[in-house]
């Protein structure tokens, strides 16, 4: 049937993958724009084995064993870790407050003037309006978030939920947004159609469409919290940050390569909960 | 309700036919509680005549009325208000592969609850009976607290059927809601169909790629062929030669092509008895 329609021969002639010389030219187009790169920021990978620098590496690192086991260090750990997991816990959910409604208000699905077309211009603004407000909260660094609410609430835990909880907002309302409108909209769009509201579509589609996207993401950015509660304890923050910058600025290995065991099970941690939280789910 | 399309064209950008017309001064006019099929070739432009009645689609040209309303020039407000009186159900059934299927049937009812009733219902489903009848009709009952996921494409297509059932709208639009199912789940799920739309006297319209299905179910026939009306009738006045032209521009450009290939099916051709109801 499909012989008679098209001889193989002029067939085979004819038939030529468009997509093809698009593949190649931005292949291409890639390669010229990362080289320069390369040159700019002096990345020369094999510095790392020269020898001097694999000494100075050894000789730090050396310095981190055996981590320090003594029964009221890890006391002051615990507590202090602790105060990262709350302050990192909090931020993140005070962050899924706010970032909650601005996604609600930036995802394009639920929009019911675009299910036909166009989205109508007041919604339109509004929508952009929040988007810039997403791209405000996380273009500024949580370190100069924290900076600022040191300076406003004092050294000390709160200012780091603060930072955390401004940053991560603008993170997850974005990212929060991208889920719900990479995921089928098609179940929604149908509910919209029939005349169901724009929450219960998101309660009745949109949400167990993307229940497990949106499920991981949040505990991978609590993960991130965690860490960058680290960071924040350096300009004062509190937490196992805060500890961590005291144990360096002492060239204390051992206590530095504790708190960073204590880093690397609390992200397992997080990992294990994600995994079952999503099993769970589905 | 009551339909009227006065000329109406719809085009659409993408379209790969030359003026970009899907559909060309349509004009048709249905009656409240009539049963009508719309058959034709793939790409005739049927999926597209049901999205301009569901106001899925704004038609480019024309006049389109719901009611004696132009549904275009309503406020959301009433728009929302119109859309909850019709049901649009795709050709593949927009199910959430997570969720139960009692609660994808309910879903069917979204627009006649409030936002607190229908967030209560996913606690606990206050209309479980309803779910269960709705699945009822189509064999489906045992399924009400399966996951989606784990039906049958046929099955999910019937659970889509059945949301239509329990959405109590007053004007059904179904697209080729036999294209999953076996002969006999077909003839169970278009009757069942009727037989709701005849109780809520609802309008139900329905897209047919089985000829003989839509001449055994409706009471009236539209032709469709590359987005005109072709013929619009009575199902005793849709004669063999009429369907053998309604599908002849398919056989000019692809030779290969039979009627009964679009009709889906691979039995004999049927007398075209038709069994009005």
């Amino acid at each position: 049937m499909t012989s008679t329609a098209y001889p193989i021969g002029a067939a085979a002639q004819r038939l030529r993958d468009p997509a093809w010389s698009r593949r190649l030219s931005s292949t291409i187009l890639a390669l010229l724009i990362l080289w320069p790169m390369l040159e700019w920021t002096e990345f020369k990978i094999w510095t790392l084995w020269g020898p001097e620098s694999l000494k100075q590496t050894s000789n730090f690192l050396a310095s981190f064993f055996p981590p320090n086991l003594s029964a009221d260090f890890l006391l002051q750990v615990a507590h202090e870790t602790w105060r990262t997991v709350a302050m990192a816990t909090v931020g993140i959910t005070l962050a899924i407050v706010l970032a909650v409604p601005l996604s609600l208000i930036a995802v394009r699905v639920l929009s019911l003037s675009a299910l036909t077309g166009r989205m109508q211009f007041l919604p339109a603004v509004v929508r952009q309006v929040v988007r810039a407000l997403l791209i405000i909260l996380r273009s500024v660094p949580e370190l100069i978030w924290a900076l600022i609410f040191v300076r406003v609430v004092g050294l000390g835990p709160t200012s780091g939920v603060l930072a955390i909880a401004l940053t991560y907002a603008g993170m997850l309302g974005k990212v929060y947004a991208e889920i719900l409108e990479s995921g089928d909209s098609s179940n929604a769009q149908a509910l919209m159609r029939n005349g169901a509201g724009r929450l219960q579509t998101l309660f009745y589609a949109l949400l167990p469409q993307n229940s497990d996207e949106l499920t991981s993401y949040t505990i991978y950015r609590w993960e991130c919290a965690i860490r960058s509660s680290a960071v924040l304890g350096f300009v004062g923050a509190g937490g196992l940050g805060q500890m961590m910058d005291a144990s360096l600025k002492m060239f204390n290995g051992s206590e530095v390569l504790t708190i960073l065991l204590v880093f690397l099970f609390l992200v397992w941690c997080s990992d294990l909960l994600s995994a079952w939280l999503r099993k769970f789910l589905s | 309700m009551k339909i009227n399309l006065e000329q109406i064209t719809v085009r659409h950008p993408s379209t790969a036919s030359r003026s970009g017309e899907v559909l060309t001064r349509v004009s048709l006019a249905i009656a409240s509680g009539e049963k009508v099929a719309i058959i034709g070739p793939s790409g005739a432009g049927k999926t597209s005549l049901l999205h301009v009645l569901a106001c899925a689609q704004r038609p480019s040209l024309g006049d389109l009325r719901l009611n004696d309303q132009d549904p275009w020039a309503l406020n959301n407000t009433a728009l929302k208000q119109l859309r909850a009186q019709l049901f649009l159900a795709p050709q593949i059934a927009p199910l959430v592969p997570r969720q139960r299927v009692v609660t994808s049937v309910l879903a069917g009812q979204l627009p006649q609850l409030s936002l607190f009733q229908s967030l209560r219902n996913l606690v606990y489903p206050s209309n479980l009976q309803g779910a269960h009848d709705a699945l009822a009709h189509f064999d489906l009952a045992e399924k009400l607290f399966e996951r989606v996921d784990r039906l049958s494409g046929g099955e999910r297509q019937r659970v889509g059927l059945a949301r239509a059932l329990i959405s109590n709208a007053k004007l059904l639009l179904i697209d080729e809601p036999l294209s999953a199912l076996d002969p006999q789940r077909g003839d169970q799920a278009l009757a069942s169909l009727c037989q709701t739309a005849q109780q809520s006297h609802a309008t139900l319209i329905a897209t047919l790629h089985h000829v003989e299905m839509a001449l055994k179910f409706f009471p009236r026939i539209i032709g469709l062929a590359q987005g005109h009306v072709q013929f619009d009738l009575p199902v005793a006045q849709v004669t063999p030669a009429l369907l053998e032209e309604l599908y002849r521009d398919q056989r000019a450009v692809n030779p290969a092509f039979d009627v009964e290939q679009t009709a889906g099916s691979s039995a004999p051709r049927p007398a075209f008895a038709p069994v009005c109801r």
